[in-house]
């Protein structure tokens, strides 16, 4: 009797509950298809460093499996309530407490067992689906072969029901300590609202806003630190709950002085029960802003990378191959040794980049550069030169120069027109980003070498590897009539292959240069700092050495500037194109996959208690909508109420969201753009990522109205 | 008849400091084996949190409880709840049936919670149904039949075990009159036939004069006791009528 009770719960439970329990198998298959993906081989062999992406998708998962937690313990615990009564019966039929409870909770674990498997199943066709998509990125065609990844499941399995095992345990102690008048009260108590202290819980609502407001001029205005970044945090956080708060009460207390919309058709109806439900769940609707808010940026900021790698990477890497270095007179003929024989060069180009002794353009663009957020402009207005020329890490030491002749040439290598420049004309090459900051006074600047005068022809943003190989950020492109006044400053190498080389042609290259320059590489490196600190150090040798690391050994960069790109930076003496676009992209991708993977499984999370609320107060709602039927309103009048109530409770945290993550992202999304040079702006990320979730918002809130529609229609029976 | 229940100066209190309310206020009373009390009052005066404290689902401030010379109030926690699977029945106003369950399921889950076997069940909850007219509707599910059907179906579950005492908190006060007075037929067969001891709680005279004796509360004390003896029922009813008068306890009966 009591396995065919247990049974009939449970499935009783999955029929009230559908919404919880796609959304558990939704997380479920997220689960599952990310584990498997970073567990397949195929990820494995694709890239060496698949462990960050191992690191960023468990740093997600973290979060996951405390917001999950939190969702099974509140639909633990609003299934109990409303079924205290009938825990109260069990009870007073001399079920044994701990038997109740155990019952309970193993019907919530069937639930669970249920989304799993069904996650799983499903899981296992989306690991595909990433998995074409992760191939996509790098360009590559997947073979769809079917791998089922036992360690994948294991993974999942453990994370899933981690979940479950923390709230359960939690839930049954709380089962242990209640009694049976608890259960028979608790159902009632769901419905007592305490108003006595509303008209002084009002001044949350200000104090919210206010709150709110002050995190958005601090992340604005002042220096960007960890301390400012949680203290904004903390002041957004409990914005939202004192807004909630406030407006609970605010919305009973305008109701209470009820002014003249308070009656307008059925608006008393409407607002009544919006203000009720927002009384008794003003912590759960700040918890759910929350969540969207960090639903909403996380995926605006995985567009931005996503946007980000689609053009940016094109940017720094144009060239199959381009090499750096800084003796003027060096030949490459090693690399160009270890280059040949690895895969046929179809053409070549050796070249120098040069300089004078002006440095109109570096200084103009650390005073204009955007990137550098007025770090280097004192309080006039104007360059700091002391704070640049110490602190200067993006341009060289002087404007650099580069003839028309071996400009024409890269061009060419990049299948790009030439270009003709008059006698006295010179051009501008720099990164797209870089052209928005240049006035009409730079462009009207005339260059004196020697007795040529230059004016500016024409200035050419194509992507030209400007991470301090052709420049950093720019290259002045002078007619070759002007060599003499120029002085050799650094040696470049590009070339154009014929196939794309080899996996490991990137690795041979660093090994030869880290050899020949007698760079460390990176386990020479710890090992020496070990032995650094071993042989006690004091504290500034072991940072200079640390610095030494940043400097040279990091990315085997010996050139002095790479351009003003932050955030992400591609950067090097020797650039592959195949190689180095597989290691941003997979960068890129680390970043991107477990934001999404964040940003869907909140989303979720939080619509499904909004649905789940809705639809499970729906039988209760029956019967006022019943009273409405019986004043005189028409089922066409009812279903509108129905709608315009649900979308007051879904809108309500939405917008709240919206504007709240909109003011972030948009500031992040622009200072992205700022700082990597992609395309597009902060608005531009945030309309894409504001698209999608509406698009999950929209199928939650058809769900539900559907639902809810369904069991306060007339002729549905009410259950006992 | 053999004293059955025993209460002695119980007390039950909510709140705490200043804001203390005394729902029930030294209260002593015994029943018999085999007797049907009635216990009356407006609301809030203590009634249903008396019953609560007679039925263990609420715990008593101060004061004793003993049923056959058995100190309730002492009992730990298991032994509370296995006595109440051994000495109750309950009945409430509101049904309190499982809807996962059809009617008969509903009566042998009290019966399997006590382990007992399929071959002692059978006949039990069989004639049960039968006595209490529900046989017809016994694979029905509760939200398939009426409010007077589904309390009938609550008698039978309260009944099935022979608890020594059935504890009714208003169980007609969600029936219309020709179900409440079904259902008091019902209390009163299984008083007289079955020899269940019952309490029932309830505001409405026109129940309470079915029982045999009654209580009256006012602000958690007992301030009258009647006693039906040979008067007949609507004597008894009006006997009511009139103490209710006396209190404005029920307003609608004594204009």
């Amino acid at each position: 009797m009591l396995t065919k009770l247990s049974l009939r719960n449970a499935r009783r439970s999955i029929k009230d509950y559908l919404i919880y329990l796609i959304t558990m198998s939704g997380i479920a298959a997220l689960m599952f298809a990310f584990d498997a993906m970073i567990c397949s081989k195929d990820i494995g062999q694709m890239c060496e460093n698949a462990s960050i992406m191992a690191v960023m998708i468990g740093l997600a998962t973290v979060f996951i499996i405390i917001i999950v937690s939190w969702l099974i313990h509140y639909m633990v615990r609003f299934m109990l309530e409303r079924r205290s009564k009938e825990f109260g019966t069990y009870l007073i039929l001399g079920m044994d407490q701990k038997k109740v409870a155990t019952l309970y909770l193993t019907e919530n674990l069937i639930m669970g067992v249920f989304a799993f498997l069904i996650g799983v199943i499903v899981g296992f066709f989306l690991e595909q689906g990433l998995l074409v998509l992760f191939y996509q990125l790098f360009s590559k065609e997947y073979q769809l072969h079917v791998e089922f990844s036992f360690v994948g499941l294991m993974v999942s399995f453990v994370c899933f029901f981690a979940c479950y095992l923390k709230t359960l345990r939690k839930s049954k102690k709380m089962f242990s300590q209640m009694t049976i008048s608890d259960f028979m009260r608790m159902e009632k108590e769901n419905e007592q609202i305490k108003t006595g202290r509303d008209k002084l819980l009002q001044i949350l609502f200000p104090i919210g806003i206010l709150l709110l407001a002050g995190a958005y001029v601090g992340v604005r205005k002042l220096p960007f630190s960890f301390g400012t970044i949680l203290g904004c945090l903390a002041l957004a956080v409990a914005g939202i709950y004192c807004f909630y708060c406030g407006l609970a009460s605010l919305l009973f207390c305008c109701l209470d002085r009820k002014g003249k919309g308070t009656y307008k058709k059925q608006n008393l109806f409407i607002w009544r029960q919006l203000s009720s439900k927002l009384h008794t769940m003003r912590f759960t609707m700040g918890t759910i802003s929350l969540l969207l808010c960090v639903a909403l940026m996380g995926g605006s900021i995985a567009m931005m990378f996503a946007k980000y790698q689609e053009k940016a990477v094109a940017n720094v890497l144009p060239f199959d191959v381009i090499m750096y270095h800084e003796d003027i007179d060096y030949t490459f003929e090693e690399e160009r040794k270890i280059v040949a024989s690895d895969t046929s060069i179809a053409e070549e180009l050796l070249y120098r980049i040069y300089r004078t002794e002006d440095q109109t353009m570096i200084h103009y663009l650390a005073l204009h550069n955007d990137a550098f957020g007025g770090e280097y402009t004192d309080a006039n207005g104007q360059l700091d030169l002391a704070g640049f020329e110490q602190n200067n890490w993006a341009y060289y030491d002087y404007d650099t120069y580069m003839l028309e002749s071996d400009y024409n040439e890269l061009r060419n290598l990049l299948g790009l027109t030439p270009i003709t420049l008059g006698e006295d004309e010179y051009a501008l090459q720099v990164k797209p980003r870089v052209e928005t900051y240049l006035d009409d006074e730079i462009r009207s600047n005339v260059i004196a070498l020697g007795a040529h005068k230059l004016t500016l022809s024409k200035v050419y943003t194509e992507d030209f590897s400007q991470n301090g190989h052709n420049g950093a950020d720019f290259v002045i492109v002078v007619p070759d009539e002007v060599k003499e006044e120029l002085t050799p400053y650094y040696r470049l190498y590009a070339a154009k292959l014929v196939a794309e080389p080899s996996e490991q042609l990137k690795e041979k290259l660093d090994q030869y240069r880290s050899e020949a320059t007698g760079q460390m590489t990176e386990d020479e490196y710890m090992e020496k700092l070990q032995l650094l600190m071993e042989s006690g150090a004091s504290a500034e040798e072991i940072e200079e050495f640390e610095n030494r690391k940043q400097l040279l050994v990091f990315a085997g960069i010996s050139m002095k500037a790479t351009g003003s790109d932050q955030i992400i930076s591609l950067a090097g003496d020797i650039l592959l194109q195949k190689a180095d676009r597989k290691e941003t992209m997979f960068a890129v991708a680390s970043i991107i996959f477990p934001l999404v993977y964040i940003g869907l499984v909140f989303l979720c999370i939080a619509l499904t208690i909004l649905a789940v609320q809705q639809l499970s107060d729906s039988g209760k709602y029956r019967f006022r909508y019943d009273v409405l039927r019986k004043l005189g309103m028409s089922e066409r009048q009812i279903e509108s109420v129905v709608g315009k109530q649900l979308l007051l409770y879904y809108m309500i945290p939405a917008l709240f969201a919206v504007i709240i993550s909109s003011g972030i992202s948009i500031l992040a999304g622009n200072a992205f753009v700022k700082f990597t040079g992609a395309e597009g702006n902060g608005f531009y990320y945030f309309g894409l990522s504001l698209l999608l979730f509406f698009g999950v918002y929209v199928i939650y809130f058809l769900a539900t109205y559907v639902g809810f529609v369904k069991n306060v229609r007339a002729n549905t029976i009410l259950t006992s | 008849m053999s004293e059955l229940i025993k209460v002695c100066d119980v007390e039950k209190y909510y709140g705490e400091g200043n804001n203390i309310t005394k729902a029930v206020n030294r209260v002593s009373f015994s029943i018999d084996k085999g007797e049907f009390v009635g216990i009356m009052g407006a609301s809030g005066s203590g009634k249903s949190t008396l019953l609560n404290l007679l039925s263990t689902i609420d715990h008593v401030t101060a004061g004793h409880i003993y049923y056959d010379g058995v100190d309730i109030t002492e009992l730990k926690s298991e032994q509370v709840a296995q006595f109440r699977k051994n000495n109750l029945g309950f009945v409430f106003q509101d049904f309190n049936l499982l809807d996962a369950l059809t009617m008969e399921e509903n009566i042998r889950l009290a019966m399997t919670i006590q382990n007992k076997s399929k071959q002692e069940i059978d006949p039990v909850v069989n004639s049960m149904m039968q006595k209490l007219g529900i046989a017809e509707i016994a694979n029905k599910f509760p939200y398939q039949v009426s409010g007077g059907q589904k309390q009938r179906c609550a008698c039978a579950r309260a009944l099935v075990n022979r608890p020594k005492l059935i504890l009714a908190d208003e169980p007609t006060g969600a029936l219309d009159s020709k179900s409440s007075k079904m259902l008091l037929d019902t209390f009163t067969l299984m008083n007289q036939e079955l020899h269940a001891t019952i309490l029932m709680v309830t505001h409405d005279a026109f129940s309470a004069s079915y029982c045999k004796r009654i209580l009256f509360l006012k602000d958690g004390q007992i301030f009258h006791e009647l006693v039906k003896g040979e008067k007949s029922r609507r004597e008894f009813l009006n006997q009511i009528l009139d103490v209710l008068a006396l209190t404005g306890g029920d307003s609608g009966y004594a204009d």
